[in-house]
């Protein structure tokens, strides 16, 4: 039992950064029907600016994270610009395209950083608080507290204000949405941002759990694109689900099957889009006629 | 004064011709109609005046405005409302929202939302369901609800009656001649030309992406040739 | 084929190269010519089939890891090893193909790039793949006696295999196969109505890949004797995908430039690698908006920027030959629908139709917009499988039935919006209608590629008169998006007539043509009618409705309101209340009959 909840515990803490990288490519996708394969890449950038900054500015870790999101969201920006002329036209060759991006971030990362990375020290000092056995590391909260603060800003962000609602608006009928006065232009760029910003927040996040290295953006980036799969793409409910599921997934797996978790989690997953390809939440576009 | 004038205006898809040097003039508080079989080029027409498709033209003005020019999401600051075809409301979003973005472009402090409530009371009783669960009726009159809300001096209209009931479409129809009362210009597009002769004064005929006759709706109503286009016959 | 002579000095060239290279030079050019295979692989499954497959590599993977556990865990000699290793990379093949039947596009991807993951999860963790060390010492590969640790030699053994891989892969694209792969990756509906098996074709796509995959696995565990997990990561794919999209990825031949040049590229910058993978990236990332089609596409892509300065002559259509006409042996009914109903997700699309057509019929189906004409067709051809109801065809319930069984039971349609395969040319648009086999004919390629290469021919002869019938021949080797409207909704006319039907559905096939052009569709349609082929059409053009159809069905929310002769349903109140909206004065009957006179003369 007592490891079953440990396990939870774990699970929920990446399953919440997980969330975190699945919205960012779902907002984006649903806006703008573009995937990005590179994101992956910028959540590796948002983890190395944040604990570069982190550790060579001494600044609090919350400056760090808001410096990686501008970094970040200003490289989103360029992706969008480049591959606009390919939006909602050749779905392959966009998909192609990210993938290029993200092994140019890589590459940069390698150049700019060095290939063997480095880790980052806990932000937070205090040691793990003990409930009825199950030590759970402060960390692990103040990630959940900041994923779940997130998760409502942007919610809120999307129901509440005028430019949220214009953002879902582009997303269900861009010509209607037009047609109304909204310049859809506009509003995907301030997706990719939202989405890149979110991405950085997960990297920054995950930097002291994990090893900050150039190829962290790999597996992570296909982590929480399996997530926003496994919710239904393009939801953003979905994504919140999937991530969670993603990350008891595959801390299960890590418990019980230990080196080959990574193995276990890829089987399964493909055995559960298999059955339902749509996800929890999703619409029904995965064989795009 | 505001009226809407269009002179010469083509649409064309690919290589594919939709519309072809169509003219014609809405004054303010006028309506007037265009009536044709699918596939006649209305749709396209009334697209391309508001910028959603591929035009060449002469002239499209609305009053000092050079709409040629303007970009798409500009023209509801002109106060041109616009209905699409299939009513296109945002299915996720609640009844108030899609009517609020009707108000995008203006302050969102002060808009005519309970002037549309009071003239759509169903709206107003359904404002916090999803537009989505609407029935074809409803959503129907959100759409034109929502166009209301840029307090517009011309309203466009693509077929409104649309998959809706005769008992419906009645109802689309008295809603417009009010609104026309009350000093609206309209310029509604539709297939079906009972409900085009009854809410417009003026109307075109359209065949083949051409304007093939005009007149008054009354004229029009008993002219062989709207049976001819419409029927074959 | 005559164009690929030029092959021929290339593969002297291959083999006299050794003679001019140095020991690591060769090597070199070994590792190069196994890119080329994997190469080859990726570009059938992605660039010809439109699988998005990121996993090439795990099944390059496979194979070699095969060999390598098979020879030195189990004892087997290299060459029964690499039997058994080319086996398993084309099962796993298959295995990582099942998500293609469900998913396509980005979810596929991401679906077999986790496989890869696993994969490679799974090697480095494994005791008897070595895990993180690999396995070294896999024996020496001999053949005939001779010992093949030399890169010399082994580069004569590479070189052969490659060139059997690269000329089955060449008689793939060029053959029936490859063009129902290509057509499935433009639009899997439009090749499943043409009589293509989309699932077994997906399949087969993957099944090429694992094939390709296995055979440079075992050339690499033969040359490098060696094997460990880097040489089958993530980073290893994006290289391969580089290659692939920078040759061009639909090109076999392009694909093969990319392997090469950049196997040489990354020797050459061995020492700065980080710099390296940054090129590739950006490369990719300019090709991929710049020049799409790769180094493969860009003769062509500048020889339309030169002509498309000069304004470029406007193809004209020949005249139609009609067909032979038949006297049709009419004893049964070509079609009945029986009750038909089709409900979306609470929305009733159909609601109950039922209607008969004759055979040797041209039948009309009208009705407002949203009335349900396009989904009765969608049901007939099997796009739909009906909520209730049944579909009868010549008195064999086909009700439930996948396109492309219905398509090789004689059943072609056009579509609304023209679904023309836009990358191939109008002679290959034709050559898929023609071609009527089951997918499950492939197996003729491994076993007797020379009955492929002469079935190709007879469907080359009978392409040719098709496209002399239909008056084509100016535009036969154009791309379809090049050629104006009317042109593409003859062509499509013309590739539903390749596939010798007897039931021809022609959806709006006179949408957006001029006025001359309706009259040659309706010669054209009346033509097939009298060679004994059933017509059903939806139109919105009352005129050619009125003048062209034995028998008029109109539709309205779903329902059939009205059926009967042409002047009977135009003056039926309930059309004329669809259609105008309700008690609009109806046209008389004299008037009615006066006007299908005027339109029949």
């Amino acid at each position: 039992m007592q490891v079953f909840l440990q396990t939870l515990i774990g699970g929920v803490t990446f399953g919440a950064v997980y969330a975190l990288v699945a919205m960012g490519f779902s907002i984006v996708y649903r806006t703008m029907g573009l995937v990005n394969f590179a994101h992956g890449s910028v959540v590796m950038i948002g983890a190395y600016a944040a604990s570069t900054f982190y550790m060579a500015s001494k600044l609090p870790f919350a400056v760090a994270i808001i410096v990686a999101i501008a970094v970040t969201a200003l490289i989103g920006l360029v992706i969008e610009r480049f591959l606009r002329p390919l939006e909602n036209k050749d779905f392959t060759l966009m998909l192609i395209g990210t993938i290029g991006f993200g092994a140019v971030l890589e590459a940069g990362a390698v150049l700019i950083w060095g290939a063997t990375g480095h880790a980052v020290p806990s932000p937070v000092a205090t040691g793990p608080i003990d409930v009825a056995g199950i030590r759970i590391p402060t960390y692990s909260l103040l990630v959940i507290a900041i994923a779940a603060a997130a998760t409502g800003l942007l919610a809120l962000f999307l129901q509440r204000t005028k430019r949220g609602a214009a953002m879902q608006a582009v997303a269900m009928d861009h010509q209607a949405a037009t047609a109304v006065g909204i310049h859809v232009g506009r509003s995907n760029a301030m997706a990719f941002a939202i989405g890149a910003g979110l991405a950085a927040l997960a990297g920054s996040l995950i930097g002291p759990m994990l090893y900050v290295n150039p190829t962290m953006g790999g597996t992570l980036g296909i982590k929480g694109f399996a997530a926003a799969m496994l919710g239904g793409f393009g939801s953003m409910p979905g994504a919140i689900v999937g991530g969670l599921a993603f990350g008891l997934l595959d801390s299960f797996a890590a418990g019980n099957f230990q080196e080959y978790s990574e193995l276990v989690t890829f089987l399964v997953f493909a055995v559960i889009v298999m059955i339902r390809p749509t996800g929890i939440f999703g619409e029904a576009t995965v064989n795009r006629a | 004064m505001t009226t809407l004038t269009v002179e010469g205006l083509s649409v064309h898809y690919g290589g594919v011709r939709a519309a072809h040097d169509v003219s014609f003039t809405v004054e303010p508080g006028q309506s007037l109609g265009i009536i044709g079989a699918n596939g006649a080029g209305k749709t396209s027409t009334l697209k391309a005046v508001m910028g959603l498709a591929p035009r060449q033209a002469r002239t499209i003005r609305f009053g000092e405005h050079n709409l040629l020019r303007a970009p798409a999401h500009t023209l509801v600051r002109h106060g041109i409302g616009y209905v699409p075809e299939g009513r296109h409301v945002f299915p996720g979003l609640t009844v108030e929202k899609n009517l609020l973005l009707g108000a995008y472009a203006s302050s969102w402090k002060r808009t005519p939302i309970d002037d549309v409530y009071e003239l759509f009371p169903v709206l107003g009783e359904m404002r916090g369901r999803l537009a989505g669960a609407l029935s074809g009726g409803q959503q129907q009159m959100l759409a034109v609800g929502r166009a209301m809300m840029c307090r517009p001096k011309v309203m466009l209209l693509d077929e409104p009656s649309m998959g809706l009931s005769p008992k419906l479409v009645a109802d689309i129809a008295g809603v417009l001649k009010k609104l026309n009362a009350a000093g609206l210009s309209i310029l509604l597009v539709e297939q079906n030309a009972k409900l085009t002769f009854d809410v417009t004064t003026t109307c075109l005929v359209m065949e083949n992406g051409e304007i093939a006759a005009s007149g008054t709706s009354a004229e029009l109503s008993n002219d062989p040739q709207v049976r001819r286009i419409y029927l074959g016959l | 084929m005559k164009r690929l002579l030029w092959l021929v000095p290339l593969a002297v060239a291959a083999w006299l190269l050794p003679y001019g290279l140095g020991g690591y030079a060769i090597h070199v050019a070994d590792v190069a010519i196994i890119f080329a295979i994997l190469a080859i692989g990726l570009g059938l499954t992605m660039g010809v089939a439109g699988q998005i497959n990121l996993a090439q590599v795990a099944f390059f993977g496979v194979g070699a890891y095969a060999v390598a556990i098979l020879t030195t865990k189990a004892g087997f000699g290299f060459w029964t090893a690499s039997a058994l290793a080319l086996l398993a990379a084309v099962v796993f093949g298959v295995l990582v193909g099942i998500p293609a039947l469900r998913m396509q596009s980005h979810y596929l991807g991401i679906v077999t790039l986790g496989l890869a993951l696993a994969f490679t999860n799974w090697v480095t963790n494994a005791h008897v793949a070595g895990r993180a060390e690999g396995i070294s010492d896999i024996p020496v590969p001999s053949m005939f006696g001779l010992d093949l640790s030399s890169g010399y030699l082994f580069y004569y053994v590479e070189l052969i295999v490659f060139a059997v891989a690269l000329a089955f892969a060449l008689l793939v694209t060029r053959s029936p196969l490859g063009r129902r792969l290509r057509a499935m990756r433009d639009d899997d509906l439009a090749a499943g109505a043409l009589g293509a098996e989309i699932p077994l074709l997906r399949m087969t796509a993957f099944v090429l890949s694992g094939l390709y995959g296995g055979l440079a696995g075992i050339l690499y565990a033969g040359l490098i004797r060696f094997v460990a997990p880097e040489s089958f990561n993530i980073a290893n794919m994006f290289l391969l995908l580089a290659m692939v999209i920078i040759g061009g990825r639909s090109s076999i031949l392009g694909c093969v430039v990319g392997a090469v040049a950049l196997s040489l590229v990354r020797e050459a910058l061995l020492d700065a690698s980080g710099f390296a993978q940054l090129g590739y990236g950006l490369v990719v990332v300019l090709v991929v908006v710049f020049a799409p089609k790769g180094l493969a596409g860009l003769p062509g892509q500048i020889r339309s920027l030169l002509r498309g300065r000069g304004g470029g002559s406007r193809a004209q259509l020949g005249p139609f030959q009609p067909y032979e006409a038949t006297s049709p042996a009419a004893e049964e009914d070509a079609l009945e629908i029986r009750e038909v109903t089709m409900r979306f997700k609470g929305l009733v699309a159909l609601d109950a139709v039922s209607l008969t057509v004759p055979t040797g019929q041209i039948r009309g189906i009208v009705g407002p917009n949203g009335s349900g004409k396009t989904t009765l067709f969608n049901v007939v051809s099997g796009f739909y499988r009906p909520s209730q109801g049944s579909v009868v065809l010549r008195g064999h319930d086909v009700t439930g039935m996948a396109p492309y069984q219905l398509s090789l039971r004689r059943v072609a349609r056009t579509f609304q919006n023209l679904r023309l395969f836009e990358d191939l040319s109008v002679r290959e648009n034709l050559l898929l209608g023609l071609d009527r086999t089951r997918t499950s004919w492939i197996w003729r390629y491994p076993s007797l590629p020379w009955k492929v290469l002469g079935y190709e021919q007879a469907l080359r002869r009978r392409a040719g008169e098709l496209i002399e019938r239909f008056g084509l021949a100016e535009v036969s080797d154009a791309e379809p998006r090049s050629l104006p409207y009317g042109i593409q909704r003859r062509i499509e006319l013309a590739r539903a007539m390749a596939m010798s039907p007897t039931l021809l559905l022609l959806d709006e096939p006179a949408a957006g043509l001029n006025g001359e052009e309706v009259r040659q569709l309706a010669d054209i349609v009346r033509s097939i009618r009298d060679s004994g082929v059933t017509v059903i059409i939806i139109e919105h053009n009352m005129g050619l409705v009125m003048s062209l159809c034995d028998q008029v069905t109109v539709l309205s929310s779903g329902k059939v309101i009205a059926d009967g002769q042409p002047a009977e349903v135009a003056v039926h109140p309930d059309v004329v209340a669809a259609y105008l909206g309700d008690s609009m004065s109806a046209p008389t009957e004299e008037t009615a009959e006066a006007a299908v006179e005027e339109a029949t003369r």
